[in-house]
């Protein structure tokens, strides 16, 4: 039982980084990445290509991590911010709801570029904390997991400061707010807009890095992934940062600890979980009620 | 607005061009793919003068969560047809091989096997990787009258669909699931009295008919039942729970029915609970992949069901240098093995009888003095029997240092 929760907040923690893309860009833009989880499959091999050939030149670990870090941060934000150009602003005014469809596509697109690249097979992603398991009581955990624990606080605590303390945080806030007073201030909505895709990217990129090794690698890892997380953050609140990170706990546990019963209907139980919180509580765990006037 | 309909013409563009460089689903190649190989036995065929081309298919999966073994097959069945065209042919009539990609989809394997059939006029084809996709395309195999030969697909019913009718036409040279179970069961029953059995079986259809062969085969052969019985779907990160239970239960052999990205998670989840249980598996476990997603942690206690292995006997181990020679690597020995038998079957039924598809079903199923790189029979089928691998010459398997070898 406590392995099976130990697991699954490690589990959730992914979840809730994940999740936090879909926030970051709802709130700003009332629009969401649906190919988040083949953002975070790119990430993984990304990160999987650009380790190995790190430390395979002999670089330090530590160093050729944090650099495999920048670096998939990096690409995954230009592609975001090539997506929100590319594929969701010129078809804003087109079909107000184009851009769902339009993320998909990018999504099936970047799924089938990585196949032509990574090829079809399922790749090992040897963990860099190697697979050595520290024992407390009756739980084994990984390195790897410790490291996936530890990244997702510090990844969430840095994201929440950036959101809620530094200017351009603000300016996202604000623009998530009411867009046009927040242009009438100064800011760019439309460059915040670019922000948040890119920022939602790269989350997903160093998602995909933190799970590579617990997962398998493969071009197709990224479609379960991405509807658990955004499962997640439906249950948590799309409009609550917290109630995101608990809400992705919350899926990880049930799930591992509904697998102790009946590991059959493991995926059923995400997604019943879903239903209750809905019915009772529209807006998710945490999300703020909004009366809309129209 | 004129800046946005560059920006919509871009995305179309990008678009048509992701198709367009999407992968080769279709590719109708022979040998153009075969792993930068240039010899293509199709050109060579056709540039024979005089010399007639009769074509053989492949339908199998090389892309899709089975596309190493379709890919294995695709390099076997190649170089059975390079063999046989380079040893004369069959009165001078040369093979050519026709590939397609089923893309693990049983909707894909039905279009491309009644293309094969259609189009391109086969005489017998080879295929497919999965048993779904097996259960889909057998119809039209056997309405049309085309032999086909299973290299992969282990589901039991599928060679028995038709046996009742006059002629079957499905053959099989991969060990079907029931024979696994029977080998399986036959090892940890008989030879090591174990009583407490745990199963450990995926949700799709494979672990599901896993589970009812080994439930049945218990129950009719040896009045046993199984001591716990649990399950993880396709995609699983871990299997720790299930793990837990089967500790729990105290089973002694837990046999695994599941393929190889959930046996290295399986295999991952036993070390984490520092609890190694005695390991049966199919044959999925004897996947190449296996070993390079877990590494060492493959031989520890883990035994599965093979036609095949590298150290058997001289010929195989020579049949794998060959390949190697012919590849750079045998990317999955036992379904190359597998692979290559099915083709020269076909191969050398057309040299018996000619190129009509009736006459090559008969003298697939009359076929004696074989001589197949599996552990396959020299009589491999009769009227009756149309599985190539039955539980008398499949054996159980170990990996030794990272290598599968006969116990």
């Amino acid at each position: 039982m406590l392995q099976a929760i130990v697991s699954g907040l490690i589990l959730g923690s992914i979840y809730a980084i994940i999740a936090q893309g879909y926030y970051i860009t709802y709130v700003t833009t009332r629009t969401m990445n649906f190919g988040q989880g083949d953002f975070l499959m790119l990430g993984a091999l990304l990160g999987l290509t650009s380790l190995g050939a790190m430390t395979s030149s002999g670089m330090n670990l530590i160093v050729s991590i944090l650099f495999t870090l920048m670096i998939v941060a990096a690409a995954m934000g230009l592609l975001g911010w090539g997506l929100e150009r590319g594929a969701i602003r010129p078809l804003s005014h087109l079909l107000s709801v184009g851009w769902i469809l339009s993320t998909v596509a990018v999504s099936l697109m970047i799924r089938n570029i990585a196949m032509l690249i990574w090829g079809r097979n399922v790749i090992p992603f040897p963990s860099p904390f190697g697979s050595e398991v520290y024992r407390f009581g009756t739980v084994g955990i990984t390195k790897h997991e410790l490291f996936v624990a530890v990244g997702a606080i510090i990844i969430m605590a840095c994201l929440f400061f950036f959101l809620n303390k530094s200017l351009l945080g603000k300016a996202l806030a604000a623009v998530a707010y009411n867009s046009e007073a927040a242009s009438l201030m100064g800011i760019n909505p439309k460059r915040m807009a670019v922000l948040a895709f890119a920022l939602s990217s790269a989350l997903a990129g160093i998602g995909g890095i933190l799970v590579g090794p617990i997962t398998n690698t493969a071009f197709f890892m990224g479609a379960n992934l991405g509807l658990k997380a955004f499962a997640a953050a439906i249950i948590g609140g799309l409009t609550n940062p917290l109630g995101i990170l608990i809400g992705g706990l919350l899926l990880g546990v049930i799930e591992q600890v509904f697998s102790l019963y009946s590991s059959a209907y493991k995926d059923a139980s995400a997604f019943l979980l879903i239903l209750i919180v809905l019915i009772f509580l529209p807006q998710g765990l945490l999300g703020k009620k909004i009366k809309e006037k129209f | 607005m004129s800046k946005a309909k560059w920006w919509v013409s871009l995305t179309m563009a990008l678009t048509l061009g992701a198709a367009g460089c999407g992968p080769q689903l279709d590719q109708q190649s022979s040998g153009g793919q075969t792993g930068g190989q240039p010899a293509s036995s199709g050109a060579a065929a056709n540039a024979t003068s005089g010399g007639e081309v009769f074509n053989v298919g492949l339908a199998i999966s090389l892309s899709g969560g089975t596309a190493k073994f379709g890919e294995a097959v695709k390099r076997a069945a190649q170089m059975a047809v390079d063999d046989f065209n380079e040893a004369g042919g069959a009165d001078g009539k040369k093979a050519k091989l026709i590939v397609y990609d089923d893309e693990a989809k049983p909707e894909k394997s039905v279009e491309i096997v009644q293309r094969l059939i259609q189009q391109d006029k086969v005489v017998a084809f080879v295929g497919p990787a999965n048993s779904g996709n097996a259960k889909a395309q057998i119809k039209f195999a056997q309405e049309a009258g085309i032999p086909e030969i299973i290299p992969v697909a282990t589901g039991t019913a599928i060679t028995e669909t038709y046996e009742k009718e006059d002629k079957n036409y499905i053959f099989r040279v991969a060990p079907y699931d029931k024979g696994q179970v029977e080998t399986i069961l036959k090892w940890v029953v008989s030879d090591k009295k174990l009583t407490k059995i745990g199963l450990l079986h995926d949700t799709t259809g494979y672990g599901q008919g896993g589970r009812a062969d080994v439930e049945a085969v218990l129950k009719e052969q040896y009045n046993m039942s199984l001591t716990a019985v649990e399950s993880f779907q396709v995609n699983d990160t871990n299997m720790e729970a299930q793990l837990a239970k089967m500790r729990d239960a105290q089973v002694e052999v837990v046999i695994f029915y599941g393929l190889a990205p959930e046996a290295a998670q399986y295999l991952k989840s036993r070390q984490k609970l520092d609890y190694y249980p005695l390991t049966v598996a199919s044959w999925a476990m004897g996947d190449p992949t296996v070993k390079e997603l877990v590494g060492d942690l493959v031989n520890k206690d883990v035994y599965m069901v093979q036609s095949f292995t590298i150290d058997q006997s001289e010929e195989s181990r020579a049949f794998h240098e060959k390949v190697v020679a012919r590849f750079g690597d045998d990317i999955f020995p036992i379904a190359s093995a597998q692979g290559y038998d099915c083709m020269q079957l076909i191969l050398e039924a057309v040299k018996k009888a000619g190129t009509d598809p009736k006459a090559i079903r008969d003298a697939i199923e009359n076929m004696d003095s074989f001589k197949g790189v599996t552990a396959i029979g020299e009589r491999p089928f009769t009227k009756e029997k149309h599985e190539g691998l039955t539980s008398a010459n499949m054996f159980l398997a170990t990996y030794k240092d990272g290598a599968i070898v006969k116990p």
